[in-house]
């Protein structure tokens, strides 16, 4: 917690699930927050009076924050891994591009099986760790992380907001790397001959950029907005993201500091004109 | 009925407040007490009514524009909003608001804040718009200084009739007619230039949407999608080639492997992409696997491999000054703006748009496994319809855009100045180009030509003028849809009938020839939808349990069970309850907290659940039925709607009605009757049809038991409808149009419709109820052709009225002469010479004097010199002396008119106007054409004295007799119901309904017959009127409503001993209008010579066409002049001999191109 308005990441490893890819444990309740108090999150709907779907047991619902300010929740999804291949916990770095909302996590390659070597030597790099990225999807209160606990033969569902959720791919740096230092090498061989013409290239288009200066926004603006993204992007530095384990105390903080228990305040017909208006 | 009928006129000395409704106000209304019992089953068509109360007949067209100008405007301004200089970094010019018709100031107080230059009928009369201002409010920078503008008027906007921008907008018919306006005239079509213009509805493919197609004997499979954004339309194909998968882009130059595609979408996992497009099953699994081994060749494994195998091939278009692009950013931009356009990438996240294409690669892999899952591009569910609002918003963002690129610059051109004496206003130079809108909305609406920069669409045709024939062809026209399929294409599909048209575009009505099946109508009781937001039900669907797409991961996507969501054709979450998903949607939609518009159905097939909140498709009401097999409209609800506590809103504000388009119909089980409810069988029916007629659209509307015709016949009587002459509005002799046809006696038909009643043709009917023999008589009836009784035809039998404007404007020229009208001339009596005779002193034909052949009626002047400048020599200054040479308007035509009209009035270029109505009024003659309501129609054949017509036993004797042959082949067996129920009718006093799959039962018009004394079967014993002996058969007798159409024989005549002959050829001229000749055309030449009449053929082909004398040289061949070959020079052999002229031209053409003919004379004998 280097940079208190960085975002932390920590995992828990009892919610070894929330990593995983197929299991969700969202609940999706509302867009917003503080208008929403139903006290039956998952049955909210069916207790609408035009369905014949009838509650069965209410559960008081706790709404609780990340434990310390400056922290949030995200959810990291890691698309390709298998359900039962367990989390990459271990030797994990992470740095995030918060304008662009990027995150990248570096994770430990195996390269005890399925490792070519002879790539490796070809290339003439040790690829040892591989890049994990993705854009972090903002939730806008969405989605909760939520935990079903029972206390003292009480039951009670503890939520969570998530900020953002990301899915995690792999980029494959390594091989981008490799193909434009070859690229260079080429370019390089076939250079020499033509050095002189391009000489006075880059003194007109020096010039040119001279005049642009001036009007940089506007540049920007011919640009589609994509690739004023990837400008964005580009210039943008990566900012290290520290990766805490979890720790059992910081999953009972994250459990028991709650004690805003939610009391249902708005109607149904209130909340549904809430809703669509 | 008596009452009604006599209620409903503007005329009334009432002080009533709407007239319209007085009928439903009294005590018995239709045969029904307010008291009487309330039978759903039957009184449940008293939706209809109200549906059209809220709705009209061209609501569609109405809210279309509504939409238009009150929501897509705004939205328009909103996308466009900033106006800045490339100059002066500081400068903005920012559009708050945009309004038509009314000011800020009045636009919060309702009522007077319609700002419309003209009443609409003054806009006809004097050839002018009917527009209103458009005004915005601005904020913008002077100097230092933000200054808000408001109230600035851009330009001027043409208003929809009846639009909520309209004069004529909720006003009662008493006000209705002050303004000279027809209380039935439908509006929803525009007044440009003094001419009523209508945008026909457009049909076609829906944008955004999917649609996989397959060609099973070439074996490929494509998916489209035409992608259209504000900004730009184009199309993304994902196509197979030899079993392997490519997307295909009209920017990118070839065909890209699929893999490389979601590659450089982001989807960088050769696994991933298998779960995207495949799931979990092995079958496409395996289709799709080659198509790994591809992007493995071309060793593309990154996405930024990929992005740059995708940027290399990309077209580049660029604008100039534009950067130029990296291969890499070539690539991204493909990917995320050129590249299924319509959805946006925001923040590098391309998975959405993976995902769109990985759909579009399943649906193809979906139907190479399994060919039935093509999609049907005839579907009605595939198809929306472009309405005048969206034409018309098409059109103003185009100009609008050039209004700001205009406007931006002027500005640049001064602010680039480096010394300005004052500090510049931005405003001074946005009012020059104030004309560009005004003038491109004008110009588009009355030529047609909808031609848009940016999309690069011309598009001709687009409007046309509103064909005031008759009150059913002005309706029929509103309702029309026009296709955008060739016509030239031999393809039957389009054309078929759908059986997803049912209830949404009517079965009968469609021209024949050509356009039969592309040009279609709307059913009766159908709503076009407008554009609704999609964000409020993005989140509604999120909160119904739908997991967000951009946290749904590969792998359970395409799960057992798991259905996706699709908002308008895109993605957005999976649900794994998707009955439940819907069920609540639905509920919500019938409380009233979304649209009442929004559809929502499943799709089982593609495991899909679909919402559609886009504007174009067809949706009617239908009636809730419960779990229980209930209809939720009871007989207290319908109590009320008939007490009018209740509208039709109500209706469907407490869910008891909804409105579903034409997927979501696929979704339910709709029971067409309210016994069919309680069949036990079908215990899942979710929905009740209002009334089964509403499959049919208005014109079709007004067949009489048209359930009972041979199909063909009733398509046949649509198109004939529109002919009819009748009455075309209740304004119909304060108009001035460029023709007019009106019956002079028009009757209500005495067997009616329900739908007859609902669109008010009793009240503007085009016919006459006339006693029908069906018998032969005289032989003048063979081939259809009907014998009149002249009787009838004195009485008013037919008769009509046809008028005929004639423009004359008196011109202004530049040296300030002016045309001018000058009076009769008179002979030395002082009488005025003949073809002055009806004229006025002023010059005019003065109204009510008969106009022959040869005749003036507007004496005009012209200067002779015109031509000359003012700025002429010395004498510049004195007033020239005026001389002005008669040019005036004659009278041409076979038969005399009389002058009905004469208005003068003021163009808008302060050009005198003219108009002069000419009347005739005609009876019906042999060869005029009539048809009954069931496409049987005849020319009249001989019109017989009444004396000699047969006569029953009351004395009566027919109108009309039609020839018995007309049946057998016809089957127009509801003509025959028609004469029955008419013919009771008659007997009883009232009139009988024959609306479609109902009306009145036939065993009752038959008990009624027998208890007034005549025989069940309609037929009568008759007396021959020639011999007075008894007829040997019974004939069937009785009345049949029969409609005079437009063709007749007076505007049909034609022949011609001599006349003009062409300039060029010496032919004579082509045509009836050019008095031309009848040609002897190439087969029947070919007749004359087989006959072997050569000198027939001779004389007709030359000595009574072109015959020419030529000066043959029988020595070079060629054609010389004066008896004088001008290449030989002698005149030694030259030899007169006759031609054809056009010969002698072909020759002189020829000898023009290089090439000699050369003419070699021999004796014949």
């Amino acid at each position: 917690m280097e940079n208190p308005n960085e975002a932390t990441l920590f995992v828990d490893a009892d919610e070894d699930h929330m990593e995983s890819e197929t299991d969700h444990i969202i609940s999706q309740i509302s867009d917003d927050v503080s208008s929403e108090a139903g006290s039956d999150s998952g049955s909210d709907f069916s207790s609408d009076p035009l369905d014949a779907d009838p509650v069965v047991q209410s559960i008081p619902l706790f709404m609780n924050t990340a434990p310390a300010a400056g922290q949030s929740l995200h959810l990291l999804q890691y698309t390709g891994k298998s359900k039962r291949s367990p989390a990459p916990l271990h030797h994990l770095r992470a740095s995030i591009k918060p304008e662009s909302n990027f995150l990248q996590v570096t994770l430990p390659l195996d390269t005890s099986k399925f490792y070519d070597d002879s790539k490796a030597e070809e290339w003439g790099v040790q690829v040892e760790e591989h890049d994990h990225t993705g854009v972090m999807n903002q939730t806008n209160g969405g989605i909760y992380a939520a935990k079903f606990v029972v206390e003292d033969g009480h039951r009670k569902v503890v939520l969570v907001p998530v900020v953002s959720s990301v899915q995690l791919r792999p980029s494959f740096k390594y091989l981008d790397e490799a193909e434009n230092v070859k690229l260079q090498q080429k370019r390089d061989m076939a250079e020499p001959p033509r050095a002189g013409p391009q000489n006075v290239h880059i003194l007109q288009s020096s010039s040119k950029t001279n005049k642009s200066i001036p009007s940089d926004p506007l540049a920007n603006a011919s640009l589609g907005e994509s690739l004023r993204h990837v400008r964005r992007f580009d210039q943008e530095d990566w900012k290290p993201v520290r990766w805490t384990e979890a720790t059992p105390e910081l999953s009972k903080q994250i459990i028991n500091t709650s004690d805003s228990q939610f009391i249902t305040d708005t109607k149904l017909a209130q909340y549904l004109d809430q809703l669509t208006h | 009925m008596g009452n009604k009928r006599k209620a409903s006129h503007i005329a009334s000395d009432g002080v009533s407040t709407d007239e319209a409704f007085q009928p439903l106000l009294k005590e018995v209304y239709k045969g029904k007490k307010l008291t009487d019992k309330i039978n759903t089953a039957e009184d449940k068509w008293n939706l209809l009514p109200a549906f059209l109360k809220v709705k009209g007949l061209v609501k569609q067209h109405l809210d279309s524009f509504n939409y238009f100008v009150d929501t897509d405007l705004k939205k328009i301004i909103k996308a466009n909003e900033l106006v800045l200089s490339d100059v002066d970094p500081e400068f903005y010019l920012k559009y708050l608001d945009i309004r038509v018709g009314c000011k800020s100031s009045t636009s919060t107080a309702k009522g007077l804040s319609k700002e419309v230059n003209l009443v609409p009928h003054d806009c006809r009369l004097r050839d002018l718009t009917y527009s209103a201002p458009i005004y915005v409010d601005v904020e913008y920078t002077r100097g230092r200084k933000i200054i808000v503008h408001r109230d600035l008027e851009i330009g001027r906007m043409p208003i929809m009739l009846r639009s909520n921008k309209c004069l004529l907008d909720g006003i009662d018919d008493k006000k209705m007619a002050k303004y000279d306006e027809c209380p039935l005239d439908p509006g929803g079509y525009f007044i440009v230039n003094g001419t009523e213009k209508v945008i026909l509805v457009q049909e076609q493919l829906s944008k955004n949407r999917i649609i996989v197609e397959a060609d099973e004997k070439k074996g490929i499979v494509q998916a489209s999608v035409t992608s259209s954004t504000h900004e730009r339309k184009s199309k993304t194909y994902v196509i197979t080639k030899n079993d392997k998968i490519y997307l295909k882009h009209n920017s990118i130059s070839e065909d890209v492997p699929i893999v490389i595609i979601l590659k450089a979408a982001g989807i960088t996992s050769d696994l991933e992409i298998l779960q995207l497009v495949c799931g979990n099953d092995p079958n496409y699994q395996d289709l799709f696997a080659i198509n790994f081994e591809e992007a493995a060749k071309l060793e593309i494994f990154t996405q930024q491999q990929a992005l740059h195998y995708v940027g290399k091939r990309v077209k580049t278009i660029r604008r100039a000054g534009a950067p130029k692009l990296s291969q890499l950013q070539e690539g991204i931009e493909a990917i995320a703006t050129t590249i299924i356009a319509h959805i946006t990438v925001s923040d590098l996240q391309f998975r959405e748009k993976a995902l769109y294409i990985a759909m579009m690669t399943r649906r193809v892999l979906m139907t190479m496994e399994n060919p039935k899952m093509v999609d049907d591009r005839d579907y009605v569910g595939n198809k929306r319809l472009e309405l005048a609002g969206q034409l018309m918003s098409l059109l103003f963002e185009d100009l609008f855009k050039k209004f700001n690129s205009d406007f931006k610059a002027n500005i640049d051109k001064i602010l680039k100045k480096p010394s300005r004496a004052s500090e510049f206003d931005a405003l001074l130079s946005i009012n020059i180009h104030s004309n560009n809108i005004t003038m491109g909305m004008n110009r588009a609406i009355s030529t047609g030509n909808w031609s848009l920069k940016r999309f690069k669409m011309e598009r001709a045709g687009v409007t046309h003028v509103l064909s005031r024939l008759s009150y059913i062809s002005a309706l029929g026209m509103m309702t029309r849809i026009s296709s955008q399929f060739e016509k030239s294409r031999k393809v039957s599909g389009p054309r078929a009938l759908q059986p997803s048209q049912f209830g949404m575009l009517c079965t009968s009505d469609t021209p024949e020839g050509e356009a039969c099946g592309l040009v279609k109508n709307l059913a009766l009781m159908t709503h076009i939808t407008t554009d609704d937001e999609e964000e409020p039900i993005k989140r509604l669907c999120f909160i119904l349990g739908c997991e967000d797409i951009l946290e749904v991961d590969s792998a359970s996507l395409h799960a057992k069970g798991n259905y996706g969501i699709y908002l308008n054709g895109t993605l957005i979450g999976t649900t794994r309850f998707p009955a439940k998903f819907v069920g609540d949607f639905r509920n919500l939609r019938r409380t009233g907290k979304i649209s009442a518009f929004i559809s929502i159905y499943t799709n089982s097939h593609q495991s899909a659940v679909h919402i559609a909140t886009d504007g174009g498709r067809i949706c009617r009401p239908l009636i809730i039925v419960d779990k229980n097999n209930v209809s939720k409209v009871k007989a207290k609800h319908l109590l009320k709607l008939q007490r009018d506590e209740w509208a039709f809103d109500d209706f469907l504000k407490h869910g008891l009605v909804e409105y579903l388009d034409v997927n979501e119909e696929n979704d339910s089980l709709i029971a067409i009757y309210e016994r069919d409810l309680s069949d036990s069988t079908k215990s899942n029916i979710t929905h009740l049809e209002v009334e089964p007629f509403t499959v049919l659209g208005a014109v079709a509307g007004l067949i009489p038991y048209p359930h009972h015709n041979q199909s063909p016949r009733n398509t046949y009587q649509c198109a004939m409808g529109k002919q009819a002459i009748g009455a075309i509005g209740y304004n119909q002799f304060r108009r001035i149009d460029t023709l007019l046809y009106l019956m002079v006696y028009p009757q209500q038909p005495m067997v009616k419709t329900k739908t007859i009643e609902l669109i008010d043709y009793d009240k503007l009917p085009a016919g006459q109820n006339a006693t029908v023999a069906v018998m032969s008589y005289s032989g003048y009836d063979i081939e259809d052709a009907l014998v009149l009784n002249k009787a009838s035809v004195d009485r008013g039998f037919g008769r009509c009225q046809v008028l005929r404007k004639n423009t004359i404007t008196l011109k202004r020229y530049p040296n300030h002469t002016k045309d001018i009208l000058s009076g009769m001339r008179v002979d030395e009596n002082n009488e005025p010479i003949p073809p002055h005779s009806s004229l006025g002193p002023d010059g005019l034909g003065e109204v009510g004097m008969k106009l022959e052949n040869g005749q003036v009626y507007v004496n005009k002047c012209v200067p002779t010199n015109a031509g000359e400048t003012v700025l002429n020599g010395p004498g510049a200054n004195e007033q020239p002396a005026e001389s002005h040479r008669e040019t005036p308007a004659y009278y041409k035509g076979p038969e005399p008119s009389y002058v009905d009209q004469v208005m003068m009035s003021v163009s808008d270029n302060d050009q005198a106007l003219i108009k002069v109505l000419l009347r005739q009024t005609r009876r019906p003659e042999l060869g005029d054409k009539f048809s009954s309501r069931h496409g049987q129609k005849g020319v009249c054949g001989i019109i017989v004295q009444q004396e000699d017509l047969p006569f029953n036993d009351d004395g009566i004797s027919p109108d009309i007799i039609m020839n018995p042959h007309g049946f057998p082949s016809r089957m127009t067996v509801g003509k025959m119901i028609e004469l029955i129920s008419g013919k009771a009718g008659v007997l009883n006093g009232t009139l009988e309904y024959g609306t479609c799959f109902g009306g009145s039962d036939l065993q009752d018009m038959s008990e009624i017959l027998v208890q007034n004394g005549f025989n069940y079967s309609g037929k009568d014993m008759l007396y021959s009127g020639i011999t007075g002996e008894c007829l040997q058969a019974y004939i069937f007798f009785g009345p049949i409503y029969y409609q005079k159409l437009k063709h007749m024989v007076l505007d049909k005549m034609h022949a011609r001993a001599r006349g003009p002959r062409a300039v060029l050829t010496r032919q004579p001229t082509e045509g009836r209008s050019r008095d031309g000749g009848l040609r002897l055309g190439e087969m029947e030449r070919d007749c004359v010579i087989a006959y072997g009449a050569s000198q027939l053929l001779l004389e007709r082909l030359m000595l009574s066409s072109d015959a020419f004398e030529v000066d043959v040289c029988n020595k070079c061949g060629l054609m010389g002049h004066n008896n004088w070959c001008t290449s030989c020079n002698s005149s030694e052999h030259v030899i007169k001999m006759t031609i054809p002229y056009a010969a002698k031209l072909l020759f002189q053409e020829l000898i023009s191109m290089n090439i000699a003919p050369r003419l070699r004379l021999g004796d014949v004998f």
